[in-house]
C-alpha cells in the first residue's frame, strides 16, 4: 500500500466529488451510506457553481442557467481551478470557455468573461488614491515629458469582438442596444470602492497601453498616431484623468535611462 | 452573577489596539450573527442587541477594495470572529504556507476576538472543492491534526478554536468517537473548541448518537464559542437524512440542546449563522434575541442558586 489510509480515504472521496456520475461515491460504502454521499457531492458542485455564476454573471445571462451550470461544472471537473478561496476564483475560465465546443456558436463568450475577470481583479486591487489632476503642470510642453503611475485597479483589456457594448448591454438597467459587430477596448479603473467600464476608442485603447507602459504623454502620442492616425491627445487624456487611471506622475529623466 | 448586560459590558473595558476605533476586540458571551453586506446598511441603523459579528476570512483575502474597507467599518464598531473555513486542518498536514500568512495578516489588521476553523478539509492536491469534508478520525490523524493547529497557532501568535464537523455518513467502529478526538484535540493542542450545536444535533441524527450524550461530553472549559444555525430535512428515498443548511431558523430541539449546554457550561459568545436564503436583518436579529433569552435564563438560574 503505498498511500496511508486517511490520505487514501481523501484521494476516494474527492474522486467520487469529481466523478461525471451523478451516483458516484467512495468504494466499500452500503447501499444506504452511497445514497448519502450526494450531499457532499451536491454541496460542491453547488458551492462551485455558484461561485462561477457570482464572478460571471453576464456569461450566465448570455448562455441561460442550465447551459451555464453545465459549462461551469465541467470546468470544475477539468481541474482548471487552483484557487484556494471563492474571492477569485475562476482565474481560467475564459481560457476554458475558448476551448469549450459547445460555446464555439458565440466566439465572443470568452472576451466577454474576460471583461467580467478584469472587473473581478480590480475590484479587489489594491486601494490607492488618484492623482490629482489640479496639481500637473499647466503648461503643455513640461505635461508633454511627464510619465504616470497606473493605479493598481488600472485594466485595459482589447478585443476583436465588441465585449463593451455587450457587456452593457446585459446589465439589468441598461437599455437593449443594437450592438454591431466591431473591435473594443475596455478601460477598467476603481478609483475609490466602485469599478468602471469605459469604452475607449482604437486610438484612445493604444494610447493608454502606451502610458501603462511608462512611456511620456509625447512618447505615446507619438507611437500612437503614427499607427492609429491623428487623434485628440487632449480629449484622450482628460478621459483617462477623469476615469482615475493614474496616481502619480513624474517628469521623464533622459540621463536616467 | 453579571447580568447579561453587565458581563458586555466589562468585555468592553478591555485593553486593545486596534488603531481605527475603541471598540475592544474582546467578544462578550452574548449573541452575534454572520455579517452579510447585504444587511451592512440594517445593522448600521438598527443592530438591536447584536454585541458581534463573524465573517468567514477567506472573502477578505484580497489586496484592497471595497469588502475590506466594509469590514473596516464593521471593526470601527464591533467586535469581530474569523471563522475560517479554507485551512483544511482536518487533512492532518501542515496548512498551506500562502493561506497561513493571508490569514495572520487579517488578524493583525483586524485584531479579531476569535479566530476558528474546522475539523474537515475542503482542498485536495491543490484542488479547492468548497465544503467542509469528513476527516479519518483515527490516532495518526489526530497526531496531525495536533501539529497543524500547533502550526497554526504559532505562526498566528494566539489560540484557534476547532468547530465540530456535520456528517452525512457513518464512520468505521475504529475511528475515535468525535467528542473523544476533539476532546484530545484541545488538550493536546491547546486549543479551543467552537461547538456547532446544529452540527451535533444534525450529525447525531444522520449517524445515530445520542446527541444528549455528547453535549454532556463536551469539555466546557474549552469551549470559546457556540455555533447555532437552522437545518432542512432530505426524505433522500425514504432514509430521511438532516442537512445543515443554514438557510432556516434554529429547531427547537437545537434550542434545546444549545439551553442544555449552557445550564451546564454557563453562557458563552453565540452565533446564529444564517448563509443561504438570507432573510431580512429583522428575522436574523431576532434569532440573535432568542439566544440572549436562553443566555439572561442561565444567568437567572445561576443567580438564584448561589
Amino acid at each position: 500500500m503505498s498511500a496511508r489510509p486517511e490520505l487514501a480515504y481523501r484521494q476516494q472521496f474527492t474522486q467520487a466529488l469529481l466523478a461525471r456520475a451523478a451516483d458516484a461515491h467512495p468504494a466499500n460504502l452500503a447501499p444506504h451510506e452511497a445514497r448519502r454521499f450526494r450531499v457532499y457531492r451536491n454541496n460542491v458542485h453547488t458551492a462551485l457553481i455558484t461561485a462561477l455564476a457570482d464572478a460571471y454573471p453576464v456569461i450566465q445571462r448570455l448562455v441561460g442557467e442550465e447551459f451555464f451550470a453545465a459549462m461551469a461544472r465541467e470546468f470544475f471537473l477539468l481541474e482548471h481551478e487552483r484557487e484556494s478561496t471563492l474571492a477569485l476564483y475562476g482565474a481560467d475560465f475564459a481560457d476554458f470557455i475558448e476551448q469549450f465546443t459547445p460555446a464555439a456558436s458565440l466566439p465572443y463568450l470568452a472576451d466577454v468573461a474576460r471583461l467580467e475577470r478584469t472587473r473581478l481583479e480590480a475590484l479587489h486591487a489594491a486601494d490607492a488614491a488618484v492623482i490629482d489632476a489640479s496639481a500637473l503642470p499647466t503648461d503643455g510642453e513640461q505635461l508633454l515629458n511627464m510619465t504616470f503611475e497606473p493605479h493598481p485597479a488600472l485594466r485595459l483589456l482589447s478585443s476583436a469582438h465588441p465585449v463593451v457594448s455587450i457587456w452593457l448591454a446585459n446589465q439589468a438597467d441598461e437599455p437593449q442596444n443594437i450592438i454591431t459587430a466591431s473591435a473594443e477596448f475596455a478601460l477598467i479603473t476603481r478609483p475609490r470602492f466602485v469599478v468602471n467600464t469605459l469604452l475607449l476608442d482604437q486610438a484612445t485603447g493604444r494610447f493608454t497601453r502606451q502610458l501603462m507602459q511608462g512611456h511620456t504623454l509625447q512618447q505615446a502620442y507619438t507611437n500612437t498616431s503614427s499607427i492609429a492616425g491623428e487623434f485628440d491627445i487632449g480629449v484622450a487624456f482628460s478621459q483617462l484623468l477623469e476615469a482615475g487611471a493614474f496616481t502619480d506622475a513624474a517628469t521623464y529623466q533622459e540621463d536616467t535611462k | 452573577m453579571l447580568s447579561r448586560a453587565q458581563a458586555a459590558d466589562d468585555s468592553q473595558s478591555g485593553a486593545d489596539d486596534f488603531e481605527a476605533a475603541d471598540i475592544p476586540a474582546d467578544i462578550p458571551a452574548v449573541a452575534g450573527t454572520s455579517f452579510k453586506p447585504e444587511h451592512a446598511a440594517d445593522i448600521e441603523r438598527d443592530p438591536g442587541e447584536v454585541a458581534w459579528f463573524e465573517v468567514h476570512p477567506e472573502n477578505y483575502m484580497v489586496a484592497g477594495g471595497p469588502r475590506l474597507a466594509q469590514l473596516e467599518a464593521l471593526r470601527a464598531d464591533f467586535p469581530i470572529s474569523l471563522h475560517g473555513v479554507g485551512m483544511s486542518l482536518g487533512t492532518g498536514e501542515l496548512p498551506d504556507a500562502q493561506h497561513l500568512q493571508a490569514l495572520r495578516e487579517l488578524v493583525n489588521r483586524f485584531q479579531p476576538g476569535l479566530v476558528s476553523e474546522h475539523l474537515a478539509w475542503s482542498s485536495h492536491d491543490g484542488l479547492y472543492l468548497a465544503d467542509l469534508l469528513p476527516s479519518a478520525l483515527t490516532r495518526s490523524m489526530l497526531d496531525g491534526v495536533v501539529n497543524a493547529i500547533d502550526k497554526t497557532q504559532q505562526t498566528l501568535g494566539r489560540q484557534i478554536l476547532i468547530e465540530n464537523p456535520s456528517s452525512y455518513i457513518p464512520r468505521p467502529d475504529s475511528w475515535l468517537p468525535e467528542i473523544q478526538f476533539l476532546n484530545e484535540l484541545a488538550q493536546r493542542s491547546g486549543c479551543g473548541l467552537l461547538v456547532d450545536v446544529n452540527n451535533v444535533f444534525v450529525s447525531a441524527h444522520n449517524l445515530k448518537f445520542n446527541a444528549n450524550d455528547y453535549i454532556d461530553a463536551v469539555p466546557g472549559e474549552a469551549v470559546g464559542e457556540i455555533h447555532l444555525a437552522g437545518h432542512s430535512v432530505d426524505n433522500n428515498d425514504g432514509d430521511p437524512i438532516l442537512i445543515d443548511s443554514h438557510g432556516a431558523t434554529v429547531s427547537d430541539e437545537v434550542w434545546a440542546l444549545y439551553q442544555r449546554l449552557i445550564s451546564r457550561i454557563g453562557p458563552r459568545p453565540t452565533l446564529v449563522e444564517w448563509d443561504n436564503d438570507l432573510p431580512a436583518w429583522s428575522e436574523l436579529r431576532a434569532e440573535a434575541q432568542r439566544a440572549n433569552q436562553h443566555i439572561d435564563q442561565v444567568i437567572q438560574v445561576q443567580r438564584e442558586a448561589s
